[in-house]
C-alpha cells in the first residue's frame, strides 16, 4: 500500500515536468540527407530493372521450351511386329558370328 | 497563410521532396519531446527522431488524410521509440539502482508526510527515471502514455497498435513491476 502512494506520488511529480522539447540547429538538414541518401542511383535501377527482365525471359523460354519443343526420343513399341522382323532380317543373331572371323 | 500539411504532403508526394522540411521543422519540438521521455542519451533521442522522419517520409502515401497528420507521425514517433526501447532492452546489462543522497532525502521526507507532495521534484522526478529505465518495455511505454502523459486507454491502443485489452492488462502489470522496481531499489527502507 505505501509503495502504491510512493508510485502515485512519483508519477505526479513525473507529470509534472514539462518535456524538453529543444531541436538541435541544424536538424531538418540532417533528415534532409538521410532522405537523399534514400533516393536510389540511376544505375542501380536500370541494372536491377535489366537483371529482372533477363530472368523473366530464362523462364518464358525455359516454360516456352517444355511446351513447344519436340520430343527428343522417338517413341519406340518393343512389341511392333514390322520393327521386329526388320531387326530379325537387318542384323545378324550374335549365336550366327564366328569368333574367328575378323572385324 | 502558411500552407496546410495536405497541401505539403500533396506536394511531397508530387515529388517537391523539398518542402518535407516543413514538416520536419513543424512537427520536430513535439517528437524531440516524446523521445526524450523513451532515451536518455541525446545522440540516441536524435538517431531515434531522425528514424521516425525518414520512416515517415518513406510512409507517407499511405497517410489518407481522415486523421491530422500530427496524429499519423506520432503513431510512428511512439512504435519507434518502442522499437529503441526493446533494442536497448536486448542490449543492455542488468545493474541494481541505487539511491543517490537527495533522493534517500526525498523519501525520507516523504515518509513522514505521504499525502503532500514533497518540494524537491527534481529528486522524485530522478527516482522516476530510474524506475522508469528498470521497467520492461512494454511496462515503460504503458506507464508512460497512461500515466505520465495521461493518454486514455483508447488513445494508447490506437497509438502502439495494441488492443484494448491488451492495454489495460499491460497496464496492470507495469504498476505491478514499477512496484516490484522500487522494492528492488531500496525504498521500501523508508516507508
Amino acid at each position: 500500500m505505501k509503495l502504491e502512494i510512493l508510485r502515485n506520488t512519483l508519477v505526479r511529480a513525473a507529470r509534472r515536468a514539462v518535456p524538453d522539447d529543444t531541436v538541435p540547429p541544424g536538424f531538418a538538414g540532417r533528415v534532409r540527407a538521410a532522405i537523399r541518401a534514400l533516393e536510389p542511383d540511376p544505375m542501380r535501377v536500370w541494372s536491377a530493372g535489366l537483371w529482372r527482365a533477363a530472368l523473366c525471359a530464362m523462364a518464358i523460354a525455359f516454360v516456352a521450351g517444355m511446351f513447344l519443343a519436340p520430343p527428343t526420343q522417338p517413341s519406340f513399341d518393343i512389341s511392333d511386329a514390322g520393327d521386329t522382323e526388320l531387326a530379325e532380317s537387318a542384323l545378324p543373331d550374335v549365336s550366327d558370328l564366328d569368333p574367328a572371323t575378323p572385324w | 497563410m502558411d500552407p496546410s500539411d495536405p497541401e505539403i504532403i500533396a506536394a511531397v508526394r508530387a515529388g517537391e521532396i523539398d518542402r518535407y522540411d516543413e514538416l520536419v521543422r513543424k512537427y520536430s519540438p513535439r517528437v524531440f519531446a516524446t523521445a526524450r521521455r523513451y532515451a536518455r542519451r541525446e545522440d540516441e533521442i536524435q538517431d531515434v527522431v531522425q528514424q521516425i522522419f525518414v520512416r515517415a517520409f518513406q510512409h507517407i502515401g499511405s497517410w489518407r488524410g481522415d486523421a491530422p497528420f500530427e496524429h499519423w507521425l506520432m503513431r510512428i514517433a511512439v512504435r519507434a521509440c518502442y522499437d529503441q526501447l526493446r533494442h536497448h532492452q536486448r542490449n543492455r546489462e542488468i545493474t541494481v539502482t541505487e539511491l543517490d543522497p537527495t533522493e534517500a532525502d526525498w523519501l525520507a521526507r516523504h515518509a513522514l508526510s505521504p499525502d503532500t507532495d514533497p518540494t524537491d521534484a527534481d529528486a522524485a522526478r530522478s527516482l522516476v527515471a530510474k524506475a522508469m529505465e528498470s521497467l520492461s518495455p512494454p511496462a515503460r511505454l504503458v506507464l508512460t502514455l497512461l500515466e505520465i502523459e495521461d493518454r486514455s486507454v483508447k488513445e494508447i491502443a490506437a497509438l502502439t497498435g495494441w488492443s484494448v485489452p491488451l492495454v489495460k492488462v499491460r497496464a496492470f502489470r507495469a504498476r505491478a513491476e514499477m512496484r516490484r522496481v522500487l522494492a528492488r531499489m531500496g525504498v521500501d527502507k523508508y516507508l
